[in-house]
């Protein structure tokens, strides 16, 4: 059995390196904690900005002045100032709750959702299991910015119509896991007995199986988290995803293009803000599966 | 947004501007201009155009594209053309009559004009040509030729077009209808045929369309040029560093946020005119608030121009009151300074109309065009200072054709006009009953004058028409008039013989490279 | 050898999920509002020509006429005609397909000529400042935006140091050394990703290998240093690289949607999204389509190499 469910994830994950891992125990024990304390620091220093712009500690982030546009860093404007003479510290700040926001929201509608379906066609079994799975595989056959792009056209740009969209272009790896889990887990013992105990389906579901699979879960689901905030900063790149007047990363990038040659902060300080970002998330999702896969213990 | 200071900065900026535009147009305004005086052009050449987009295709009874225009005007021909003031001009047709009743147009025919092909344009060649435009399987996208009643060859030199009722407009419409030769039509969307001064040699999309010198061209010593390449280069950033390396001679139509590099740059020029391009936010008369006029007005006084021209389009824009550009010399009425720009007056209008606290209304803007992105985002800005809270949508070019110009489901919008080369159809668009008049406006005093204008042939008299037209728009607050945005065009320094005309179209006859 | 029934299972299986695929490019894009007549008629457009227009496009008909229509036109190869610029999809798609396909094969010659002799070094220098660079590179590789980067390289290969052109294509045909100077930038941006992951892959492969009996009972034999590493380690930890690379490919046509805007690349993914600007249905359904089922066989590819390349694996 487990060797199948190797193939499998790792050929219809597109993202292998879960299932390489496991197959290959790497021995990087010693990075574990560093990983985990670097990638915390990161994420905290990020949230404290969040937080800056959440209690108005950073400029406006929307207030503009012609006559200041295109400021280099100095004290009055830390990061300088873009081609409306906005505060780019101001808008960074207010662009990493847009980020963590989509990459929360995101992660999480992906994560319930794809547990749900996973879930029921793991159980269910048989017809089920096959409609679901089909439509997953379906759903899979469009990268996963492709089928963020189509469903923000669908929908229309905007903050909450980016989070659904990234959210369901993630739905298929989460539906897998969980699958892979309930597929093991329903023939199990303890699972016939509640069964034979006249246990709801949802109640097996929720508290027999599924806490089994939280490990895995949570380890994409940290995995998800970054992929997302890079989603969202490409399709606000490519004008698909947050609208202005709010501040995105990827926004900040795609205006502050024409004027890179002249103004190179303006497109330095939102890439540098992604990078760190996805880093202390990568970081922290290297350290919490290291902590959580017990194959690797 | 901050108060006047900045504005005395920039005028010197928009002074300079409107100069160097006044003296673009009448430097080339009656032809060969100071350029020609310094040297003689001197023949040869291959030119290289950077243009952003591919034509989508060259058969000039379908195209709609801008893009495929500008390259179109080289190839093909109809049988009136314009000057760069939108006159009409002969040009396959040498003269023509009109009668009496304004319904019927005589046009003689040039002899030994030659197609592309060898051929020589047969009256014959025009009538398949109107015949092909009226027809409706051929989808040409506007509605005029369907006024076309009758055509009919008289002689061999002469046609006959007739109308089913007067239309002033009609020969400025004709200048879009290209003459094509029957035999070529089946492929003319990727091999154009044409009687142009330039002939089609390829086109690799994605990469170049490439066109030679017609030898047997009609008009006397043009082109200069031995050919032209029109490069696709989407990227503004790319253009410029092709222009810097010499690979790429013009960039028409450049935009502004990219202009610096230019004007950093040695070796290269800039030079500007107005597009014949109306900017407007529209307002959806139909919708509340926006019924009441003294909320229209207030919004109008809420909104700096000058700041939104520098701010939008780095000073690169000529202000506007009116729904005309001023490149329409004689029907523009200047109405710039109409609302001057008094948040304090912004305000009182606002309370008078009862709504002393603002309101919320939302601005929808077409992702695809930065330019008014920008502006939406600052006039978002300025309504906020006085109270109204501008909710901003962004949609993508289908949606708004879709949603907002043609079912008028917005608040406000902006966006920008094409100009036309006739009044009517610049103003049209306003009158009640208008299929486009996407703004809702209804005025009995207007529509009577539109209907008159379409009458009268008489210039001073439609002079009088528009020009009233464009003061009752102002009077009646039916939109905010931002600007006619300058058509930059950024070419190494040795190129010469540019022209700017009302429409978009680049003319390379009378461009060559200084020795 | 892969059983045949296995291999015919998988077949079924990948016909099915085009089909899903199909169904749901098709859903997804006729839900959305915009008048395709219109688009290809202007602004200005004359209402009766537009009627006739829809008919000729066949979109007065019924949602699932026009569905079946579509999915049979799909099958043969036809996938109707772009609206906006006239021409068919198909041929459209052929004629950008080599500057993304270009860019992709690129990016990952880079991938993998970067990423494998890193993961090897990190692995053979276990533990020494080189490894632990080589990891840090990895951890940033992992996490830099690749349009990012790729804005980066033009500032500075491009504005500042003048070396390679920041955008635009040279066709092949045209010049290949300008085509390929025009995708090195592109395809580098696009591969920081893919070298990261290939290099961590092949260092912890590579590891697992050098640990493994037959080549503990080589060295104990007295084979070469050199030849262990190369001969025996590196080529048994190949087998996940290669696999791996095979999925990689479909994130690379992902990838260059983005990364063919920041360059001005005249590829597909350029194409989609202005197929997309414009409301172009057949064009964007044309593209995505073409995407996934590009995507789908790719992995189905990989699968049966994988399976081909390790015998340990179940076939059920």
């Amino acid at each position: 059995m487990a060797v199948v469910w190797r193939t499998k994830h790792l050929t219809m994950n597109g993202w292998p390196f879960e299932g390489l891992r496991r197959f290959f125990k790497p021995r990087m024990l010693r990075r574990r904690r560093l990983n985990i304390w670097l990638g915390g620091l990161l994420l905290v220093a990020i949230c404290l900005t969040a937080a800056a712009s959440w209690w108005g500690l950073a400029l406006e982030p929307n207030a503009m002045n012609i006559r200041e546009r295109l400021v280099p860093p100095s004290r009055g404007h830390w990061l300088g100032t873009d081609h409306f003479g906005r505060d780019i510290f101001a808008r960074i700040a207010y662009g990493s709750r847009i980020a963590l926001k989509v990459g929360a929201g995101s992660t999480l509608l992906a994560a319930l959702l794809g547990a749900m379906l996973g879930a029921w066609a793991g159980y269910k079994g048989g017809w089920w299991d096959e409609v679901i799975m089909r439509f997953i595989d379906g759903l899979m056959a469009f990268p996963g910015i492709l089928l963020a792009i189509m469903l923000v056209t669908v929908m229309g740009p905007g903050t909450a119509n980016t989070i659904i969209a990234i959210g369901i272009a993630n739905v298929p790896v989460f539906a897998r896991i969980t699958r892979g889990v309930f597929l093991t887990g329903r023939n199990a013992l303890y699972v016939e007995a509640a069964h034979a105990l006249g246990a709801r389906t949802w109640d097996i579901i929720l508290y027999h199986i599924l806490p089994n699979g939280i490990g895995p879960i949570i380890v994409q689901a940290a995995v998800t988290f970054s992929a997302a905030i890079l989603t969202e900063a490409s399709l606000s790149y490519l004008g698909l995803g947050i609208q202005p007047p709010d501040a995105s990363w990827g926004r900040m990038l795609k205006e502050a293009q024409p004027q890179m040659g002249r103004a190179p902060w303006s497109v330095l300080a939102p890439g540098t803000a992604i990078f760190l970002t996805v880093l202390a998330l990568n970081l922290l999702g290297d350290g919490i599966r290291d902590r959580l896969d017990p194959e690797t213990h | 947004m901050e108060g006047g200071l900045e504005r005395v900065h920039r005028l010197p900026a928009v002074l300079f501007s409107v100069l160097l535009v006044s003296l673009c147009l009448h430097l080339w305004a009656g032809g060969p201009g100071l350029e020609l005086a310094q040297a003689a052009p001197a023949p040869g050449g291959h030119l290289v155009v950077a243009v952003p987009v591919d034509p989508d295709t060259f058969d000039p009874h379908k195209a709609v594209a801008a893009a495929t225009e500008e390259i179109d005007f080289n190839i093909y021909q109809g049988l009136v053309s314009f000057d760069q003031d939108g006159r009409i001009i002969p040009c396959l047709a040498e003269s023509w009559e009109i009668s009496e009743d304004g319904m019927s147009y005589t046009f003689r025919l040039r002899q030994g004009v030659l197609f592309h092909n060898g051929r020589e344009v047969t009256v014959a060649d025009v009538l398949f040509s109107m015949d092909r435009i009226r027809d409706d399987a051929t989808g040409f996208p506007l509605a005029w030729p369907q006024r076309i009643v009758e055509t009919a060859a008289l002689d061999e030199r002469t046609v006959l077009i007739r109308l089913d009722e007067p239309y002033a407009p009609f020969l400025s419409e004709l200048a879009d209808a290209a003459v094509v030769p029957p035999e070529a039509v089946d492929s003319l969307a990727v091999r154009p045929v044409g009687t142009g001064p330039f002939r089609f040699v390829e086109w690799v999309n994605g990469h170049h369309v490439e066109l030679e010198r017609f030898d047997g061209y009609w008009e006397e010593g043009v082109p200069y040029l031995d050919a032209v390449t029109f490069r696709i280069i989407p990227d503004p950033a790319t253009a410029i560093l092709n222009l810097k390396a010499g690979t790429v001679h013009v960039i028409p139509r450049l935009s502004p946020d990219v202009a610096w590099d230019v004007e950093a740059a040695g070796g290269l020029k800039l030079v500007q005119g107005p597009m014949n391009v109306v900017q407007l936010m529209a307002l959806n008369l139909d919708r509340e608030p926006l019924v009441d006029k003294r909320v229209r007005q207030a919004i109008n006084y809420a909104v700096d121009k000058d700041l939104l021209i520098e701010g939008a389009a780095w000073g690169f824009g000529t202000k506007l009151g009116s729904n005309m550009s001023p490149v329409m010399e004689s029907y523009y009425l200047d109405l710039a300074d109409y609302y001057q720009y008094d948040p304090q007056r912004a305000r009182e209008l606002l309370a008078e109309a009862g709504y002393p606290g603002g309101f919320d209304i939302t601005l929808s803007l077409p992702s695809s065009y930065d330019l008014h992105v920008k502006t939406g985002e600052m006039v978002a800005a300025m309504l906020a200072e006085v109270g109204i809270r501008v909710r901003i949508e962004l949609v993508e070019w289908g949606t708004w054709l879709d949603r907002i110009y043609t079912r008028r489901e917005y608040d406000m919008t902006i966006v920008g006009l094409t100009g036309k080369l006739d009044p009517h159809t610049v103003l049209n668009r306003y009158e009640s009953g208008y299929a486009r008049n996407f703004n809702n406006f209804r005025n009995e005093e207007y529509d009577s004058l539109i209907a008159e204008g379409l009458r009268v042939s008489d210039v001073s008299r439609r002079q009088e028409i528009y020009r009233r037209c464009q003061e009752i728009l102002a009077e009646e607050a039916a939109a905010v008039y931002i600007m006619d945005p300058n058509d930059l065009v950024a070419m190494r320094e040795d190129v010469a013989g540019w022209r700017y005309y009302p429409k978009y179209v680049d003319d390379l006859r009378y461009v060559y490279f200084e020795q | 050898m892969v059983p045949l029934q296995y291999l015919w299972r998988r077949i079924v299986a990948l016909v099915v999920t085009l089909l899903i695929a199909c169904t749901i490019t098709f859903a997804v894009f006729n839900i959305i509002p915009g008048d395709p007549a219109m688009l290809m008629l202007g602004t200005e457009a004359d209402p009766e020509v537009m009627v006739n227009l829809r008919q000729q496009l066949g979109l007065d008909l019924p949602l699932h006429v026009q569905y079946f229509r579509w999915l049979w036109g799909a099958a043969a190869g036809d996938l109707g005609t772009s609206v906006r610029l006239g021409r068919p999809v198909a041929g459209l798609i052929w004629e950008r397909l080599p500057v993304t396909a270009s860019l992709a094969v690129l990016a990952m010659a880079l991938t993998l000529m970067v990423g494998v002799p890193a993961g090897a070094y990190g692995a053979t220098h276990r533990g020494r400042a080189s490894d632990y660079l080589v990891s840090i590179l990895t951890q940033a590789g992992l996490a830099i935006p690749h349009f990012w980067l790729g804005i980066l390289l033009i500032l500075l290969f491009s504005l500042r140091w003048q070396l390679l052109p920041p955008g635009g294509f040279v066709p092949w045909a045209k010049n290949p050394w300008q085509a390929f100077l025009s995708l090195l930038l592109p395809a580098a941006a696009l591969a920081s990703h893919r070298v990261a992951l290939v290099a961590r892959i092949t260092r912890t492969a590579m590891l697992d290998a050098l640990s493994k009996d037959y080549i503990r009972t080589a060295k104990s034999k007295g084979v070469s240093h050199r030849m262990l590493i190369y001969k025996h380690a590196l080529k048994n930890s190949l087998i996940p690289v290669v696999t791996v690379a095979g999925m990689q490919f479909a994130g690379l046509l992902a990838g260059s949607i983005v990364a063919e805007e920041v360059f001005a690349l005249p590829g597909l993914g350029r194409l989609l999204l202005q197929a997309i600007g414009y409301r172009d249905l057949p064009l964007v359904q044309g593209i995505a389509l073409f995407i996934a089922l590009a995507v789908v066989i790719i992995n189905f590819l990989t699968d049966i190499l994988y399976l081909l390349l390790d015998p340990r694996v179940r076939y059920d």
